[in-house]
C-alpha cells in the first residue's frame, strides 16, 4: 500500500520534473531562435543561410556583408542575450533572498550608483592613464555598483542583515544616488546632458562582441556559483524561520547573493545604460510558468531574461526601419502584455 | 567768430538732443512665434536666453557688441568655447556679464534675471535656452515688465534668419546695419538658389548627415527636420533619413547606411579643442592640420570607413553652430558646392565667411570651419 503510494508520488515528481525540464528546454529553443531572428534581420537582406554560412565562414561573405553580420549585428544580439540573462538571473536572486516580489537589480540602488558612475565620467570627462573615455565610464559605472553594494552590505553587517533592514538601506541610497545623479545633469553642459540621458535610455549600440563575452563570463561564473546554493535558496522562500531551523545561515547567504547580483547588475548596465524592466519581469516569468524549485527557477529566470531582451532588440530595430530605438524603451513594450497576459491567465487559474 | 561757434555747438546740441528724443518712440514689432512686440523705448538692458546670440548681436553692433547685454546663459562658453575664447580676448569684460542660467531651460534663474533689471529678453524658438514653449516662464517675465522676443536661426534657418535679422535690427534701432546684413545674406543665398538643379532629378545625390560625431559611442545620430537638415533641403539634396525618423532628430541603424549607401556624407564637428577625441574638431583658432588629423582620426576609428562616400573621397565636416547662426548661408554655399560641384565652381564659401567676418563680427576670422577628409584608402 504504501509502496504503491510512494511509487505514484515517484511518478507525479518524475512527470513534475520532466515537464520542468521540457519548459526549460522550449525557453533555450526559444532564446535561439530569437536570437537567430536577431541576427538574421535588418536593412541588408542577407538570408538566414548566408549569416549561419557567414559565421562558421566568414570568407563566404563579401567584405561588406561580412561587416554587417560581424560588427554590427551580432555584437548587438550576443549583448542582448547576456545582458538579459545577467539581468534576469540578477532579479531572480534578488527576489528570494529579499523575499519581496518587486525586489529587482534597481531596488537597492545598484542601478543608480552604476548611473552615478557612469555620469560622473561624463560629466568630468575622465581620461585617466591613457584609458579612453570609453571604457572609463563602463569603469566607473562598475566601480560605483559595487560600491553602493558594498556600503548596503556593511550596513547590513553592523545593524543585522534582516530583510527589512537591507531594503531600507537600499531604498534610502538609492533616491540618495539619484539625487546626485540630478546634481550632475544639472552641472552638465548640454552635451554631457546628453550622454548621462542616452544611459538612463540603455542602447545596445555600445556593444562590441569582447564586451559581450565579459558579461557572458560573468554571468557563467554567477550562475555556477549560485548552482551551489540552490537548495537553500529554495528552503529560503519557505521562511526565513523555517530556513534558518533547517541550519541555514540566512545572513550569510543574503551578503553572497547580494555580492553576486552586484556583480550582475554592474556589469550588465556598464556597457549599456540602464535598462530596468527585465531584472523585475523575467523572475516573475520563470516563476509563473517553473513554480519556485531553484534548480528550474534560476535558470528559467537567466532564460526567460535573455528571450525579452533579444525580442526588444529585434524590435528596437525593426519598427521604424533603418533607425534604433534606444532598447530600454521598447523592453517594455515587449515585456509588459507577455506580462499581463501571465498574470491574467494565473489569475484565471485561481491567485497569484 | 567765437560767438558763431559756440552758437554752433549750442545748436548742434540741441539738434542731437532732438534726435535722440525722436528715436525714443515706441517700437511695435511681431517676433518669429507670431508675437506681437511692444518696446516703450530701445532696450538698453538686454537678457540672451543663448549666449550663441552674441555674434548675432555683434552682426548689429560690431563695436561694442556686449554693450547692453546684463545677463545671458553659459552655453557659448560651453559649447562653442572657441568662439568665446575669441570674443573674450577682444572684450575681456564677457566675462564679468552675469549669467542667469546654465546651458538649458530648467537651469534659467528667474530671480536672478530680473534682479539685472532686464528692459528685453532674447530667446529662440527652440535650443539650449528658454523657448517658446515655457509659457509659465515667458507670462512671469512679461508680467515683470520685461518684454520677451523669439528670434529663430535653427528650426526653419532658411526663412527666418532674415526675419529675425530685421526684427533685430528693429528692436535695437540698428536698421541700417541689419539691412545691410539682409542684403548680403540674400544675394548670397540667391548665388545657390540659381544655380540649383532641380529637385528629384535623377543627379539628386543622397546624403547622410552625422550629427554631432563622438558624442555617443553609438552610431549614427542625425538630423531630418529643421537645424542642419535644411541646408541639404535647400541644395536640393536627398536625406537618406527623410521620411525614417518621426522626430526632428533621431539614430539611424549603421546597417542601414552600409546597405543602403548615401553618396555623400556630412558629419559635424563638436570638437573645439584639439586632440579632443573622438570629437571632429572645428571652428575658431582651430588650424586646418588640427581640423585633418581629428577627421581622419575619427573616421579611422568607426565602422564608417566601409562607406563608399568615405572611400571615394566624398566625405566632409563642418562646424556644428552653423547650425543655430545667421551666418548659415556659408554653410549653405558649402553643402552646394559639395553636392553639385560642377554647378557652383565659381562659389567661393570661405570668401563669404572671410567677407562676414570681416564686415559683420568684431573678431577676426581664424579658424576651419569645414574640411573634406583625406581620401582613405584601406
Amino acid at each position: 500500500m504504501t509502496s504503491l503510494a510512494s511509487n505514484r508520488l515517484a511518478a507525479e515528481y518524475r512527470t513534475f520534473i520532466v515537464n520542468r525540464v521540457l519548459w526549460l528546454f522550449g525557453l533555450s529553443l526559444a532564446v535561439v531562435l530569437s536570437f537567430l531572428t536577431d541576427i538574421a534581420s535588418g536593412p541588408a537582406n542577407i538570408g538566414i543561410l548566408e549569416v549561419l554560412s557567414g559565421l562558421i565562414n566568414p570568407d563566404f561573405l563579401d567584405p561588406l556583408q561580412r561587416i554587417i553580420v560581424w560588427e554590427v549585428r551580432l555584437p548587438y544580439a550576443l549583448m542582448a542575450i547576456v545582458v538579459g540573462a545577467a539581468l534576469g538571473l540578477a532579479g531572480a536572486e534578488m527576489q528570494t533572498v529579499l523575499n519581496n516580489p518587486l525586489a529587482s537589480p534597481f531596488t537597492l540602488g545598484i542601478g543608480s550608483a552604476a548611473t552615478l558612475g557612469a555620469s560622473l565620467a561624463i560629466v568630468l570627462d575622465l581620461s585617466w592613464f591613457g584609458i579612453s573615455h570609453d571604457y572609463l565610464m563602463p569603469i566607473s559605472a562598475f566601480l560605483f555598483a559595487c560600491g553602493a553594494s558594498f556600503l548596503i552590505l556593511l550596513l547590513a553587517r553592523f545593524f543585522g542583515a534582516n530583510v527589512q533592514t537591507v531594503i531600507l538601506f537600499g531604498i534610502a541610497l538609492m533616491f540618495g544616488l539619484n539625487a546626485v545623479v540630478g546634481l550632475f545633469q544639472y552641472a552638465a553642459d548640454a552635451e554631457a546632458l546628453q550622454q548621462i540621458v542616452f544611459w538612463t535610455m540603455g542602447s545596445l549600440a555600445r556593444a562590441d562582441v569582447s564586451k559581450a563575452t565579459l558579461v557572458a563570463v560573468v554571468v557563467l561564473l554567477c550562475f555556477s556559483w549560485s548552482l551551489t546554493q540552490l537548495w537553500s535558496l529554495t528552503t529560503l522562500r519557505s521562511g526565513e524561520e523555517q530556513a534558518l531551523s533547517l541550519g541555514i545561515a540566512v545572513s550569510r547567504l543574503r551578503l553572497v547573493v547580494l555580492m553576486r547580483v552586484s556583480l550582475l547588475t554592474a556589469s550588465a548596465l556598464a556597457f549599456v545604460g540602464e535598462i530596468g524592466f527585465i531584472g523585475l519581469v523575467a523572475p516573475h516569468i520563470a516563476r509563473m510558468i517553473l513554480g519556485e524549485d531553484h534548480r528550474f527557477f534560476l535558470p528559467g529566470s537567466l532564460l526567460s531574461g535573455a528571450l525579452l531582451m533579444s525580442l526588444a532588440s529585434i524590435l528596437s530595430r525593426m519598427m521604424l526601419e533603418g533607425v534604433i530605438m534606444p532598447v530600454g524603451i521598447v523592453t517594455a513594450l515587449v515585456g509588459i502584455p507577455f506580462f499581463i497576459f501571465l498574470i491574467i491567465r494565473r489569475g484565471r487559474e485561481g491567485g497569484l | 567768430m567765437g560767438l558763431f561757434i559756440s552758437w554752433l555747438r549750442w545748436f548742434s546740441l540741441l539738434a542731437l538732443a532732438f534726435f535722440s528724443v525722436s528715436t525714443w518712440a515706441a517700437i511695435d514689432a511681431t517676433d518669429l512665434a507670431g508675437r506681437n512686440i511692444h518696446l516703450k523705448q530701445p532696450p538698453q538692458r538686454i537678457i540672451l536666453g543663448e549666449s550663441r546670440y552674441l555674434a548675432t548681436l555683434a552682426i548689429l553692433d560690431k563695436d561694442q557688441p556686449l554693450r547692453r547685454i546684463v545677463g545671458m546663459l553659459a552655453d557659448l562658453k560651453q559649447i562653442d568655447p572657441g568662439t568665446y575664447r575669441q570674443y573674450q580676448a577682444k572684450f575681456p569684460t564677457i566675462a564679468n556679464i552675469p549669467l542667469v542660467g546654465h546651458t538649458s531651460a530648467d537651469s534659467f534663474n528667474l530671480e536672478q534675471a530680473l534682479l539685472l533689471k532686464p528692459d528685453l529678453a532674447i530667446f529662440g524658438l527652440e535650443g539650449h535656452g528658454p523657448n517658446a514653449r515655457h509659457s509659465r516662464l515667458i507670462s512671469q517675465l512679461e508680467a515683470a515688465g520685461v518684454p520677451v522676443v523669439f528670434l529663430d536661426f535653427r528650426q526653419d534657418p532658411i526663412r527666418n534668419t532674415v526675419k529675425s535679422m530685421a526684427l533685430l535690427g528693429k528692436l535695437l534701432q540698428r536698421e541700417e546695419q541689419a539691412q545691410r546684413f539682409i542684403d548680403f545674406y540674400e544675394a548670397q543665398l540667391a548665388r545657390v538658389l540659381t544655380a540649383l538643379p532641380e529637385k528629384g532629378g535623377a543627379k539628386t545625390p543622397t546624403v547622410f548627415l552625422h550629427s554631432r560625431v563622438g558624442l555617443q559611442a553609438l552610431c549614427c545620430e542625425t538630423m531630418v527636420r529643421g537645424m542642419m537638415a535644411s541646408f541639404i533641403d535647400v541644395v536640393s539634396g536627398q536625406n537618406v533619413a527623410q521620411n525614417r525618423i518621426p522626430g526632428s532628430a533621431g539614430v539611424l541603424n549603421l546597417e542601414f547606411l552600409l546597405a543602403d549607401q548615401p553618396d555623400i556624407y556630412i558629419a559635424t564637428a563638436i570638437g573645439s579643442n584639439a586632440g579632443e577625441h573622438p570629437y571632429i574638431v572645428l571652428g575658431a583658432g582651430v588650424s586646418e592640420s588640427q581640423a585633418q588629423n581629428s577627421f581622419d582620426h575619427t573616421l579611422q576609428d568607426s565602422h564608417l570607413l566601409n562607406l563608399r562616400a568615405i572611400k571615394s573621397g566624398h566625405a566632409y565636416a563642418i562646424w556644428h553652430h552653423f547650425y543655430n547662426s545667421p551666418f548659415n548661408v556659408v554653410a549653405i554655399q558649402v553643402f552646394a558646392q559639395w553636392l553639385y560641384p560642377q554647378n557652383f565652381q565659381q562659389l567661393q564659401p570661405e570668401k563669404t565667411l572671410a567677407t562676414l567676418f570681416e564686415q559683420f563680427q568684431p573678431v577676426p576670422l581664424d579658424g576651419t570651419y569645414w574640411i573634406s577628409a583625406k581620401v582613405v584608402s584601406q
